[in-house]
């Protein structure tokens, strides 16, 4: 049998969170959570993870997307799945005049609308963790 | 005063000017003065002055209508009026033209420094005043975002909540339990959808504009007609739709008018008794296009008609005792003035309400949109954020 996979959970609504987590840990998935994206960015550092569950808008705006390009320069960190759940998926754009989300960001990520289905949730998480062992075959 | 006040004198008279330079000596006051009309405005523009002292005499200042002129460079300016011989009547008319105070020839050193302290309160007064408008415009821009955001994050905790307990409990639960567990996600989604629409009115319509296109009126009547079928259909109310050929053309952008039209026709066919008939007619001359919904409704009160366009005032229930959300009204009356245009309605209670869309009509030699094109612009409009 092959190893449980690990899902990295940044979002800073509790409420929120345990709802998903209940979806991922009954699908067999090991999940950590963090509730900002200071303790969550160094969990990623601490620790190996297949996939970063991140929430866009925590805190005093946009955190999410600091920490999403804060992951894709980092050395270590950079081939690391990453899908997005966000309430806001229509006002990207408008809410971030001139600082745009970069085409590559978005495009190299999966991007659902809370709430979602926990079907759909769990069959996006699937076929990214599919992904990246395709991608990568060799690394665990 | 915290920092020196700017004080522009505009006066022909030297000895006024004089004066004020030497009653104003000493005082944290920077004071610029100028002999005439041509002067005073530029320095208005080098000098920008908070407070003005202006004799409407002074040579080059055409009377009173300096008052104006001067507010009208910069609305922020206080401006004291003096001068010699002042009635009531100068008086009224000065403050009527923009002046805040009035200082009459002969003044005293002490009768200056008054009016030009209460200049000075006034001039911070309206820095506040102007400071809070620039935040409240800002915010209102904001506005639709923040809220929906606001709104919609607890709602999509407790929804994703339910999902999971419907499936935690879908072996122990019994079905009376089931049923309303399954109510519960219902209205849950009503209220998520109710958000993304009022989302979707308050985040796009300043940019509307942009979109805007030649029209056919056949393109968001058909459109909403097609959308509002299966519940006439289940209501048995019949929709007909009286559209002249050619159609007329309006500028606007035909997903926004199909969202106003779904409101309006949904609303008659809501109101409609069993079997009823709801007629959609568009009729148009050279500056107006005109799109009426007529239903054979209970009609709305007289009392009613007043509130009918403002947010969550819905009257009642439908004829078949259908909810609204009090919301359809009022952006479909804000979309149809960013299109320039307006809505009314008549009614007579029992024997029906008509609603009367106008919109402004397209000059003929821009060539209209394809069918085609109009229901792509709809789509990208309605579509559905999940």
């Amino acid at each position: 049998m092959t190893q449980r996979k690990r899902l990295m959970i940044i979002d800073d609504d509790p409420d929120f969170v345990a709802a998903i987590r209940a979806t991922l840990d009954e699908a067999g998935y090991e999940t950590e959570v963090a509730h900002n994206p200071r303790d969550g960015f160094a969990a990623l550092k601490a620790r190996p993870h297949d996939l970063l569950l991140l929430d866009l808008m925590m805190g005093r705006g946009a955190e999410g997307v600091m920490v999403a390009r804060k992951v894709r320069k980092d050395p270590a960190l950079k081939h690391l799945p990453i899908l997005i759940l966000t309430g806001i998926r229509q006002q990207i754009a408008y809410l971030f005049p001139g600082q745009g989300v970069d085409r590559d960001f978005v495009s190299l990520s999966e991007l659902l609308e809370k709430p979602v289905k926990p079907e759909l949730l769990l069959e996006r998480v699937g076929a990214l963790l599919a992904g990246a062992a395709t991608a990568a075959p060799g690394v665990s | 005063m915290p920092k020196a006040a700017r004080v522009l004198v505009l006066d022909g008279e030297a000895a006024v000017r004089d004066a004020v330079a030497a009653t104003l000596r000493g005082e944290a006051v920077e004071l610029a003065t100028a002999a005439d009309g041509a002067a005073g405005m530029a320095c208005l523009r080098d000098f920008r002055p908070d407070l003005v002292v202006v004799d409407p005499d002074t040579p080059g200042c055409g009377g009173s209508g300096v008052f104006e002129r001067i507010r009208e460079a910069d609305p922020s300016i206080v401006v004291i009026a003096t001068g010699r011989g002042a009635t009531v009547g100068s008086a009224v008319e000065a403050m009527r033209r923009g002046a805040f105070d009035v200082l009459p020839k002969p003044f005293v050193p002490e009768a200056l420094r008054l009016a030009l302290r209460r200049g000075a309160e006034e001039r911070a007064r309206e820095a506040v005043a102007l400071a809070r408008r620039r935040e409240r415009e800002l915010l209102g821009a904001q506005f639709g975002a923040v809220v929906t955001h606001e709104l919609r994050a607890p709602l999509a905790a407790l929804r994703q909540n339910l999902a999971v307990l419907e499936r935690e409990l879908a072996a122990v639960a019994s079905e009376g339990q089931r049923a309303r567990l399954g109510r519960v996600q219902v209205r849950a989604d009503e209220l998520l959808a109710l958000i993304d629409t009022w989302r979707g009115a308050a985040v796009d319509l300043a940019s509307l504009g942009a979109r805007f296109a030649a029209v056919p009126v056949r393109v968001p009547i058909d459109r909403a007609l097609e959308t509002l079928a299966a519940v006439a259909a289940r209501k048995a109310v019949e929709i007909a739709a009286v559209v002249p050929e050619p159609p007329p053309v309006v500028w606007g952008d035909a997903g926004t008018l199909t969202e106003v039209l779904v409101n309006i026709v949904g609303n008659a066919v809501k109101y409609s008794r069993e079997g009823g008939r709801v007629v959609v007619t568009a009729a148009a001359d050279a500056r107006e296009v005109r799109l009426t919904v007529a239903d054979a409704g209970p009609g709305i009160l007289p009392e009613e008609l007043g509130s009918l366009f403002d947010a969550f005032s819905t009257l009642r229930p439908g004829a078949a005792g259908e909810p609204g959300s009090g919301l359809g009204l009022p952006i479909s009356r804000r979309i149809v003035a960013a299109h320039g245009g307006s809505i009314r309605v008549d009614s007579t209670p029992g024997t029906g309400s008509t609603f009367v869309i106008t919109l402004p009509t397209h000059r003929r030699d821009v060539p209209p949109v394809t069918d085609g094109t109009a229901a792509a612009v709809g789509a990208r409009v309605k579509e559905d954020p999940r």
